[in-house]
C-alpha cells in the first residue's frame, strides 16, 4: 500500500515522546506511560509515535510511513508485561485522508494477517494525538466471537490503536490541518504474535532459549 | 439502571458501552435469586436437643410456619429474616430439606454474604420491622443487579459517575434520563452565617468552595438501601452521613466531605496552601508532612484536610457528631494530581478531581447531598449556603462545519443528521447559519474544538456504520531506506546459514561489561545510566551486544543447550561529547559443536571456531556490498559495524 519503513531513536526526548504528541506535562496519560528516564529531558521512548513527529518535521506531505521498533515502559516483567517491547507505528498524511480510509487500510491488514473470515471492529478510544481515536478488534479465532478463555470471554482480540491525526499535532509540526488530514496507528507485534502462536508469556521473547527461537 | 426512564437489558447496555468506547464488562450478577427469598418472622427459638451450637427456629413465612435449624447466634424472637426455601439456589448450592442431628430443617436463614448483599458472614441478616412477612426480598432491594466494570478513558472525568454513564446510555438509545438533584429543604430560622465562616486564600488551586450547615443530625448506621448501594460496589459502610457523601460521589462524580462542626476550632474553614512542614493525621490514620504546594482546608488553628484528597482524622464524623459542615468544591486538577502523587495517596475523590468535576454543578450537588443527609440522618439544614468563587467560567462555544465532519470521517451525513446526533447527547445548537454554533454542556470539559465534536458525531453515529474504503489517492512510493535494505538482507542471509535471531533487553549492569572484559575499553565504558532502573542488573544502557550475547550462551548452557548459533540486531548507546549516541549493531554468537564435514557418513563432530564466524561475516559482505571484508587483529573482539 506504499508505506515506507522508517526508524527513529529509542533514546528520545520528552518533547518528541510526549509534548509534541499533544501530551503536555501533567497530562493524565503520562501516568500510564511509566518511563525510564536518563535525565530530565531524555527517556527511553514509551511508544513509536514520536517517529510520526520526526517524519512530519522532516518531510512535507503526502506521507505514508511505518516505523517499527523497540519501546520501553517501567513495568515489572510478568506474563503480559515486559519493560522492553515492540511497536509498529503507521502514518498517512495527504489532502483528503478520511477515517473511512483508515478503516479500509487496517481492515485489509487484519484480513491479511488473520484471514478474511475474521470480523473486524472499530471501537472509540482516546489518544491525545489522534481524534477521532479508535481501537481495532478482531473476532477471536478460537471461539469465533462467542467468548472463550483466549479472548477473556469478550469474543474479540484487541489488535491496535488508531485515529485521525489531531489538528494540534499538525499545528505543532507546522502542517496546516485545514489543508491536510491524516491517520495514524500503532500496534504491539509481541501481543499479536502471542495471539497468533498461542504464546502465553511475553517474557519468552526476550529469554532467547534456543529451543523457543527454533520454533519460528 | 435507576437513572433511565426505561429498563434496558444488560446485554444491550454492555454492547452500547463498547460501541461508545467505554469498555464495560460484567463483573458479577448479584441477587438473581432475590425474587425467591421470602421474608419471615421468627416466632420461637429452642435449643437443639443434641447439638449445643444449633438453634431451632419456628419461622412464619406467610402461609405456613417452618422449622429451621440455624447456627447463628444473633437471632431473636420477632426478628424479620430472609428465608431460602428448599429448591432455591444460594451461592451455587441448592437448598434442600436437611436433617441436623435428628431435627428436620425446612429451609435456611440467610446471612448478608449468602445473599451476596455484603461481605458480612457473621449471623443472619436482620431486616427492618416493617418488611412484610411472606413478601420476597426483591420487593425491597430490586430484582438483583449486575455490577459492570467500565473502563473510562482519562479525558472523560464526567463518566466517573453513574449519572455520566447513564447520560451516554441515554443518548445511545434515545431513552430519557430520570434524575434530578433534590433541593435542600431549609429551616428558615437558622442560617449558616450564624455558625460558620469561610475564607479562600488560593483561588488558583480552589476556584470554587461551597458549604452547607446541618444542625442536630443523628449519626447511626445507614439504612439498608444506602448500605446496599455502597456494599455492592465494594465500599465499606461507615455511618449514615459519610455514606451519603460517598453515595452521591458515585452518583454524580462530585466528591464531598463532611466535618464535625463542633470539632472545628473557631467555627471556621480556611482554604490555603500548607505551611512547609505542616503535619496532618488523615482519616486513614496516616500522618503526612506537607509543603507549600499542597492545598489544605484548615480551621482557625490547623489543617483539617488535604483539599480534594482526604480529610483529617481530628474532625471526621463520629458517633457523637451533632452538627455537620458539608463541603463541595472544585480543585485544580493539575494540583490534585501533583499533590496526590507526591503524598502517595490516591483516593476516589482525588481521582475524580484530577479528571475534572463540573464546576457549574458544585452548589446543586451540595444542596442535594445536604437534603439526602437530612432525609437519612435527620437534623435541620440551615438557611443559606457559603459559595465562594471568582465567577464561573462561561460555557464553551464551538463552531462545527458539517462538511468538515464528512471530510474527516469519509461519510455523507446531512446537516440535520449531525444536529440530531449532537442534540440528543446534550449539546445545545445555538444557530445553524452558516456553520453550527454549539454550546457545550458544563460536564463535557473534554470538548474544546471542532474535532472533539466530530468525534462525538462519529461515536454516536457508530464507528461501525462509517464506510471502510481503500486509500483513494495514488501515492508515489518512496524507495526503501538503505538501513532498511541492509537490515532486511541480513535477516534473509543469517537464518539460511543456521543462525536464529535473538532479542535481548537494551539494559544491562556494569558487571556485564566487566564479565565481557570490555569495562575499561572505549567506547564501551561510556555507558548511559538509567535514573530510575527496575533493578541494578538493568541499570545502564548496553554499549555493546557482546554482554547480551554472552548472556544468551549462559542461559542456554544452564538449560543444557550447548549448541547456540544466534545473531542479534539492536541498538547500543553511549555518551558522546555533548550528546547521546545511538547505533544499530549486528552481533553474532556461535558456540557448541558443528559437523566436521556436512556430507560425511557417519558424521563427525567438531567444535565451532573463528573460521565459522569469519565465513558468515564474509557471506554477509558479499551479499550486501558484493565485496570481501578485511580482517584486522583486535585485542578483544572482531567488530563488523554498519
Amino acid at each position: 500500500m506504499g508505506f515506507q519503513v522508517v526508524y527513529g531513536p529509542e533514546l528520545e526526548t520528552d518533547y518528541y515522546n510526549f509534548t509534541a504528541l499533544n501530551i503536555p506535562s501533567d497530562h493524565p496519560v503520562r501516568e500510564s506511560h511509566d518511563s525510564f528516564y536518563i535525565d530530565k529531558e531524555h527517556l527511553l521512548r514509551t511508544q513509536t509515535s514520536p517517529v510520526q513527529i520526526r517524519v512530519m518535521e522532516k518531510k512535507k506531505p503526502p506521507l505514508r510511513v511505518v516505523a517499527p521498533g523497540k519501546c520501553y515502559r517501567r513495568d515489572m516483567p510478568d506474563a503480559t508485561h515486559s519493560p522492553m517491547f515492540h511497536q509498529i507505528e503507521g502514518l498517512a498524511v495527504d489532502t483528503d485522508i478520511t477515517f473511512a480510509e483508515l478503516k479500509g487500510v487496517l481492515t485489509i491488514f487484519a484480513h491479511r494477517l488473520f484471514g478474511k473470515e475474521r470480523k473486524v471492529y472499530f471501537i472509540p478510544s482516546y489518544f491525545p494525538f489522534t481524534e477521532p481515536s479508535a481501537e481495532m478488534y478482531v473476532e477471536c479465532g478460537v471461539c469465533k466471537g462467542v467468548g472463550c478463555k483466549a479472548c477473556g470471554y469478550s469474543g474479540v482480540l484487541e489488535i491496535l490503536g488508531c485515529g485521525m491525526v489531531h489538528p494540534e499535532v499538525f499545528r505543532i509540526v507546522g502542517i496546516d490541518p485545514e489543508k491536510y488530514t491524516g491517520f495514524a496507528f500503532g500496534m504491539g507485534p509481541d501481543r499479536i504474535a502471542m495471539q497468533i502462536y498461542g504464546i502465553d508469556d511475553i517474557r519468552l521473547f526476550y529469554e532467547n532459549d534456543i529451543r523457543f527461537l527454533k520454533q519460528f | 439502571m435507576d437513572y433511565l426512564e426505561e429498563e434496558i437489558p444488560v446485554k444491550e447496555v454492555i454492547n452500547a458501552l463498547r460501541n461508545l468506547g467505554l469498555y464495560g464488562t460484567i463483573q458479577k450478577s448479584i441477587g438473581a435469586n432475590w425474587d425467591k427469598i421470602i421474608i419471615g418472622e421468627i416466632k420461637s427459638i429452642e435449643k437443639h436437643p443434641h447439638s449445643e451450637n444449633l438453634l431451632i427456629c419456628k419461622v412464619d413465612v406467610g402461609e405456613k410456619l417452618l422449622n429451621i435449624v440455624t447456627g447463628a447466634k444473633n437471632v431473636f424472637v420477632g426478628a424479620k429474616v430472609p428465608v431460602a426455601l428448599p429448591g432455591v439456589e444460594i451461592l451455587g448450592e441448592v437448598i434442600g430439606i436437611r436433617e441436623f442431628n435428628g431435627i428436620k430443617s425446612e429451609g435456611m436463614l440467610c446471612s448478608e454474604y449468602e445473599l451476596e448483599f455484603s461481605e458480612d458472614k457473621e449471623g443472619i441478616m436482620i431486616l427492618p420491622e416493617d418488611f412484610k412477612i411472606g413478601s420476597t426480598f426483591d420487593t425491597y432491594f430490586g430484582k438483583g443487579d449486575f455490577l459492570i466494570d467500565v473502563e473510562v478513558p482519562s479525558n472523560r472525568g464526567d463518566c466517573l459517575s453513574y449519572l455520566g454513564i447513564a447520560r451516554e446510555i441515554s443518548g445511545y438509545f434515545g431513552v430519557p434520563l430520570k434524575f434530578e438533584f433534590k433541593k435542600a429543604q431549609e429551616k428558615d430560622d437558622i442560617s449558616i452565617k450564624d455558625f460558620a465562616s469561610c475564607e479562600v486564600l488560593d483561588f488558583d488551586l480552589c476556584p470554587r468552595f461551597t458549604l452547607r450547615f446541618i444542625k442536630d443530625v443523628k449519626i447511626g448506621p445507614s439504612p439498608l438501601w444506602l448500605r446496599w448501594r455502597l456494599e455492592r460496589v465494594g465500599l465499606r459502610s461507615i455511618n449514615n452521613v459519610v455514606d451519603i457523601t460517598n453515595f452521591i460521589m458515585l452518583e454524580t462524580g462530585q466528591p464531598l466531605h463532611a466535618y464535625d462542626f463542633d470539632l472545628l476550632k473557631g467555627g471556621k474553614l480556611i482554604v490555603r496552601r500548607a505551611k512547609e512542614g505542616e503535619k496532618i493525621v488523615l482519616i486513614n490514620g496516616e500522618e503526612k508532612i506537607l509543603d507549600n504546594d499542597i492545598l489544605v482546608i484548615a480551621d482557625a488553628e490547623r489543617a483539617v484536610g488535604i483539599g480534594g484528597i482526604m480529610g483529617g482524622k481530628d474532625t471526621e464524623i463520629n458517633d457523637n457528631t451533632k452538627n455537620v459542615l458539608l463541603e463541595a468544591a472544585y480543585f485544580s486538577p493539575v494540583n490534585i494530581r501533583r499533590s496526590a502523587r507526591k503524598l502517595g495517596i490516591r483516593t476516589d475523590a482525588s481521582l475524580r478531581f484530577e479528571r475534572n468535576v463540573d464546576i457549574h454543578r458544585t452548589a446543586d450537588i451540595l444542596d442535594y447531598a445536604a437534603e439526602m443527609i437530612r432525609l437519612v440522618a435527620g437534623g435541620d439544614i440551615a438557611k443559606d449556603k457559603i459559595d465562594i468563587n471568582k465567577g464561573l467560567p462561561s460555557l464553551t462555544k464551538v463552531f462545527l462545519r458539517p462538511e468538515r465532519v464528512n471530510k474527516i470521517l469519509g461519510t455523507n451525513l446531512k446537516e440535520d443528521e449531525i444536529v440530531r446526533i449532537l442534540s440528543k447527547i446534550g449539546f445545545d445548537i445555538k444557530s445553524r447559519n452558516p456553520v453550527l454554533e454549539i454550546e457545550v454542556p458544563s460536564y463535557r470539559q473534554d470538548i474544546k474544538e471542532e474535532i472533539d465534536l466530530i468525534e462525538e458525531v462519529a461515536r454516536f453515529y457508530g464507528y461501525n456504520n462509517i464506510p471502510s474504503v481503500p486509500l483513494q489517492k495514488g501515492h508515489i512510493v518512496d524507495p526503501p531506506l538503505t538501513e532498511e535494505i541492509i537490515e532486511r538482507r541480513i535477516r534473509e542471509t543469517l537464518p539460511s546459514l543456521g543462525l536464529y535471531e535473538a532479542i535481548n533487553y537494551s539494559f544491562m549492569s556494569v558487571k556485564d561489561l566487566e564479565k565481557a572484559g570490555i569495562l575499561n575499553t572505549e567506547p564501551f565504558n561510556l555507558f548511559i545510566q538509567i535514573s530510575n532502573p527496575l533493578s541494578e542488573e538493568n541499570s545502564v544502557l548496553r554499549t555493546s551486544l557482546l554482554p547480551s550475547l554472552l548472556n544468551v550462551a549462559q542461559v542456554n548452557s544452564n538449560r543444557q543447550q550447548k549448541d547456540v548459533f544466534v545473531y542479534e540486531i539492536g541498538k547500543v548507546f553511549y555518551k558522546g561529547k555533548d550528546e547521546y549516541i545511538e547505533e544499530k549493531h549486528l552481533g553474532i554468537l556461535m558456540t557448541g559443536e558443528a559437523y566436521k564435514d556436512p556430507w560425511s557418513v557417519p558424521y563427525e563432530i567438531r567444535k565451532v571456531d573463528f573460521y565459522d564466524l569469519k565465513g558468515i561475516v564474509e557471506t554477509i559482505f558479499e551479499r550486501i556490498w558484493k565485496e570481501e571484508p578485511t580482517f584486522k587483529k583486535s585485542n578483544f573482539v572482531v567488530y563488523a559495524s554498519f
